[in-house]
């Protein structure tokens, strides 16, 4: 079923937050979308991610950019996309001298960023969370809180096909269709069928995360995605129920937040060549345990239920450090008209957490391209349940 | 280190102008100790042969996609160590889970089932209980309805490929939707549990459960999908015409 | 409309799905519980019947009677009867358990009673051949 004559067209290629978030922003302003996933929607980055729906804390005082963004976005994500949310809050515990001194410039960046971070005192924060550390010298609650990334992502989707959108998962992109000096569309292989079919788009929206550059390749452009791994290990039993940070400066293994009957301590950082084949180094996982423990000392000594790694799409720049946590966790989106290619857009970077506004700086992009001037709705819009996207 | 060699008998549906429907035969590298079978199906889609569909994204046991069965048993490959499934010789077969439609190889189609779960109206996300059984650590009173968390079931369909009532019978609500009623019933919130009630007390709901209990055996989540149907039958049978008839 | 499915492949015909109760891969000790409930519920319906037809036999009177009688006594026969009462047994005490569970007891000890049921059927089954057969 093919749109109106004369309705702008776009193709977005990736269902991760970053695709399923602009293909709803899309759907929403009026665009005909069409998105292509080549496996199970969310089976990249975002599916295999923490989980974290951050406050923005985390980052306060290195990026506060970062931060704001955060903090933003999560309290709008809390009003649109409830049903897949534990809005449970977070605490941040310092378990040594550092993060005692970390205080002062923790709560003063948070306060600027518009952050609430309540002072708890050590025995308040044992008794939100027994499992803590005996060694809490310092607490603060936060408002994190923990998603489910498939059940987030198919909660766009669900969203963006009710509004009119055409999701395909098995759906891989073999090439683009550059005629000139623009992309028109992709040649997409249904993996389920062998088949291949032609789709035309007015604009391509390139959301494969640390596969960006594969994909950029294709028009002949190149964009400045780093992708960097990081280990997660998943040890049986819910100990905690809230989203335990280590107050310090961002660092390895300073996250244990609960998954179900999990918990899962993260993570770690190295960059990697390709995303489709990350190899595990064994000492990332055991400092996951050390560092984790030094939080919730019960995770040690417990088999892991499971060890996994996905690569983050982190933006890098000529000149900029090239690797790990140096690189900014914001968001970048890449209009292709820069490098001479018309109706080709990469959007890169980010955190799920901020996937809304991802797709929203994308979609106003896109939007520009197009001639479409809705503006968009995806602040007040509530999603639809995910389980609305199985409907046959 | 990846220096085992095993022999992979995969599961590959029929695609039109190629082949039929039939197991396929692979040859994977593998860590014995270290792998999950999940990392086993990717290197075989990575290194051997990209045509593999499969379906996969949290990796640690909470979306519930990658179900399938390992050597006829149903697991989460993501969360079942090689060395638990594998003797270092054999050869390892996967397959799709039973009694849910197959979109390709190893990917299913939980749309039916799901369906389902919508029209109870089964809610994501529950409220911590003070239940030793479910919370890890022992919650104090004052502290019930403190947490929310997502319900136990990962909706991965491991109970429903296992029952072999489901298997003769796809009218069957199996346990999987009868295990979500029993929820419902148990911690209400807003809902109409009436309504649950006569959705579940039907010749193809509570009653024609054979109390097998393969569903329970192989939930990856400690949901009991078998016991909650035995609950649901009680609450069932000690339901008095008044009270159904208020279906409150 | 989503298009996430549009090549949904066919749902396996009878034959297949009643393969899946020939299968011996792995199976829960419940369900091979349940799939001799089954058989040995059918093995005593068809007993059944034929003990009716046997009784009709009655009305030929006692000559007819008596040879079949003979045939009963045999060696073959004395065999089959026993392998009938393990039948009834198993099915009585599995019974018992089954219906235990519906009441929400022994759920949790499945694969032990499952055990102690068919110890204790054995046990009765070699208590009726040591009676029939010597």
């Amino acid at each position: 079923m093919g749109p109106l004559r004369g309705t702008p067209t776009a193709l977005v290629i990736g269902a991760g937050s970053t695709g399923a978030a602009t293909a709803h922003d899309l759907a929403l302003r009026g665009v005909a979308v069409t998105l292509v996933e080549r496996g199970e929607m969310a089976s990249g980055t975002t599916g295999r991610n923490h989980g974290l729906l951050h406050s923005g804390a985390r980052y306060a005082v290195k990026d506060p950019e970062s931060a704001a963004e955060c903090i933003a976005e999560r309290d709008i994500l809390a009003r649109i996309a409830t049903e897949v949310l534990e809005l449970n809050g977070g605490v941040f515990i310092a378990v040594d001298e550092a993060g005692l001194a970390y205080r002062e410039p923790f709560r003063e960046a948070c306060a600027r960023a518009g952050i609430p971070a309540r002072e708890l005192s050590s025995a308040e924060a044992r008794d939100l969370e027994p499992a803590l550390s005996d060694r809490v010298l310092a607490a603060y609650e936060v408002p994190d809180g923990v998603f489910d990334p498939l059940h987030l992502c198919l909660a766009f989707l669900a969203t963006a096909t009710a509004n009119g959108a055409s999701t395909s998962s098995y759906a891989e992109v073999e090439d683009l269709i550059v005629r000139g000096n623009a992309v028109e569309g992709a040649i997409v292989r249904d993996r389920r069928t062998g088949d291949r079919q032609r789709i035309e788009a007015d604009v391509v929206v390139n959301a494969t995360g640390p596969w960006a550059g594969e994909i950029a390749a294709l028009a002949g452009v190149d964009v400045p995605v780093v992708p960097t791994a990081g280990v997660m290990v998943a040890v049986a039993g819910r100990s905690v129920d809230r989203v335990i940070n280590r107050l310090d400066r961002p660092s390895d293994g300073d996250i244990v937040l609960p998954q179900r009957q999990t918990v899962v301590i993260g993570t770690s950082s190295w960059s990697v060549e390709d995303p489709d084949r990350i190899a595990i180094p064994p000492e990332h996982v055991s400092l996951m345990f050390e560092r984790g423990g030094e939080l919730v000392p019960s995770v040690r000594g417990r088999a892991p239920r499971g060890v996994f790694a996905a690569a983050r799409p982190l933006i890098g720049r000529p000149g900029e450090a090239s690797a790990g946590r140096e690189l900014s966790r914001t968001f970048e989106c890449f209009d292709h008209a820069a490098d001479g290619i018309d109706g080709f857009v990469t959007i890169s970077g980010g955190k799920t957490t901020t996937a809304r506004a991802m797709a929203e700086a994308t979609a106003d992009v896109v939007c520009g391209k197009l001639g479409v001037t809705n503006p968009c709705r995806t602040r007040d819009v509530p999603l639809r349940s995910y389980r609305d996207y199985f409907d046959a | 280190m990846r220096d085992a060699r095993l022999r992979l008998r995969v599961w590959r549906t029929a695609r039109p102008g190629r082949r039929a429907a039939a197991f396929a035969e692979v040859v994977v590298a593998v860590d014995r100790s270290a792998d999950s079978v999940l990392d086993v199906i990717e290197r075989a889609w990575a290194d051997v042969d990209p045509t593999l569909v499969f379906r996969h994204a949290c990796h640690h046991a909470s979306c519930g996609t990658c179900a399938v069965r390992v050597n006829g048993r149903e697991r989460l490959p993501c969360v079942t160590n090689l060395s638990e499934v594998w003797d270092g010789r054999s050869r390892l077969t996967i397959e799709p889970l039973r009694n849910v439609p197959v979109v390709a190889d190893l990917a299913v189609d939980p749309g039916p089932q799901l369906a389902r779960l919508a029209e109870l109206r089964f809610p994501y996300v529950r409220t911590v209980e003070a239940d030793v059984r479910c919370a890890i650590r022992p919650v104090p009173d004052d502290d019930v309805g403190a947490a929310e968390r997502f319900e136990d079931c990962l909706e991965c369909l491991a109970c429903v490929s296992a029952c072999p009532v489901a298997s003769g019978s796809p009218e069957y609500l199996g346990p999987a939707v009868l295990a979500a009623a029993q929820r419902i019933v148990e911690e209400p919130r807003d809902d109409d549990v009436g309504h649950v009630l006569d959705l579940v007390d039907t010749d193809h709901g509570v009653w024609q459960c054979r109390s097998i209990l393969a569903c329970s055996a192989v939930c990856p989540s400690g949901v009991d999908p078998g016991g909650r149907i035995m609950d649901l039958r009680r609450r069932l049978l000690s339901r008095t015409p008044a009270s159904a008839g208020a279906g409150a | 409309m989503s298009a996430h499915v549009s090549t949904r492949l066919a749902p396996p015909g009878l034959f297949r799905r009643l393969a899946y109760w020939l299968e011996p891969r792995w199976r829960d000790p419940g369900w091979w519980a349940f799939a001799l409930n089954r058989l040995t519920g059918h093995i005593l319906v068809l007993y059944l019947v034929l003990h009716l037809i046997v009784l009709s036999q009655l009305a030929d009177g006692p000559a007819g009677w008596d040879r079949l009688l003979e045939v009963f006594g045999s060696r073959p026969f004395l065999v089959a009867d026993t392998l009938l009462i393990a039948a009834v047994v198993f099915h009585g005490l599995n019974g018992l358990r089954v219906a235990a569970l519906t009441f929400g007891m022994g759920a949790r000890h499945s694969t032990a009673l499952i055990a102690a049921v068919i110890a204790a059927s054995a046990a009765l089954t070699a208590l009726a051949a040591w009676a029939i057969l010597t």
